[in-house]
């Protein structure tokens, strides 16, 4: 049930970031983009995490690498932008999890 | 590239650059206790003559594994064993002809809560199969006890499987998705009237 939840709120807070930069692709596919890529880096993310003893940061990489090729493959941008509004959504969801983690939110 | 981006470039390295303190409160912060993890065999019984057990060896950083030092700790019908391992451990069993089997899932291991209020898990399995070495396993309950040893919770059924198989199946759909969003975009792509 957590896991839906961090999906859930890992969407919510990405959204803006993924509208930010992909609006011009059309505001329904940036939604859809923004479900499809968090609806398959999230849960498999936490899934590996609870499974395996690994490193959470190195994860994180793994996941803007991830995100950033889907959007190069996707949407043919340029490798540089993809990887700016990967970091930028990852960043933002990271940071204010472990913010909500800290206040016992979650 | 990111010149172009200034504004969204300083916004990551706020972001990155905020994160750091908070990060490393998280680590050292007394937020994390961890919980040792017990297995307890219900259907030993069921298998006559045959022994369960949890190898453990002797390893220190400067000598190698030396076999002489491997323990078992023998499962005991009703008494759960603690197995305090971060992955878990694999459980062995040995029949009257010396056969050695090993269970194809890590068993127990360390939970890591940010309370300290449950102190022990107990995990219930049941033994499903002993064949060519294997030894298959199915989780039936997980047990929550206090430090007094006082069962706070029982959560019944097979642990895990039907709720794992649930939570993979979003990310697999949504790659499916993905895969199918690339090849529409490129039929869209190479045919523009169709859009």
């Amino acid at each position: 049930m957590n896991l839906l939840v961090y999906l859930g709120l890992t969407i919510l807070i990405e959204l803006p970031v993924f509208l930010f930069f992909w609006h011009r692709e059309g505001w329904g596919k940036a939604i859809i983009f923004c479900i499809l890529v968090n609806g398959f880096t999230n849960p498999t993310l936490n899934l590996l995490l609870m499974a395996y003893n690994l490193d959470v940061y190195l994860m994180e990489c793994a996941v803007v690498a991830v995100e950033a090729a889907l959007a190069v493959a996707i949407f043919r941008a340029s490798w540089g932008r993809s990887l700016l509004f990967s970091l930028l959504a990852n960043g933002l969801s990271y940071g204010i999890g472990l913010i909500l983690f800290a206040l016992r939110i979650l | 590239m990111l010149m172009k981006h200034r504004l969204l470039f300083s916004l990551l390295v706020l972001i990155i650059g905020g994160n750091m303190p908070l990060m490393a409160d998280l680590t050292d912060g007394p937020y994390e206790y961890e919980v040792p993890v017990g297995v307890q065999l219900l259907n030993g019984n069921e298998f006559p003559g045959v022994k369960f057990y949890f190898r453990y060896e002797h390893w220190s950083e400067n000598d190698p594994i030396d076999p002489d030092s491997i323990t078992k700790k023998f499962l005991l019908r009703g008494k759960p064993v603690e197995v305090g391992e971060t992955n878990g451990k694999h459980l062995f069993a040995e029949d009257e002809k010396g056969n050695i089997y090993e269970s194809d899932t890590a068993l127990g291991g360390i939970h890591f809560l940010d309370y300290d209020l449950y102190q022990q898990f107990v995990h219930q399995i049941r033994v499903v199969s002993l064949a060519n070495g294997v030894i298959k396993i199915k989780t039936v309950a997980l047990v929550e006890k206090d430090e007094n040893g006082k069962v706070l919770k029982v959560s019944k059924g097979n642990m895990g499987s039907r709720y794992e198989v649930g939570i993979w199946a979003i990310p697999l759909v949504s790659l499916l998705g993905l895969i199918a969003f690339f090849f529409l975009r490129r039929r869209i792509a190479t045919n523009p009237g169709r859009r």
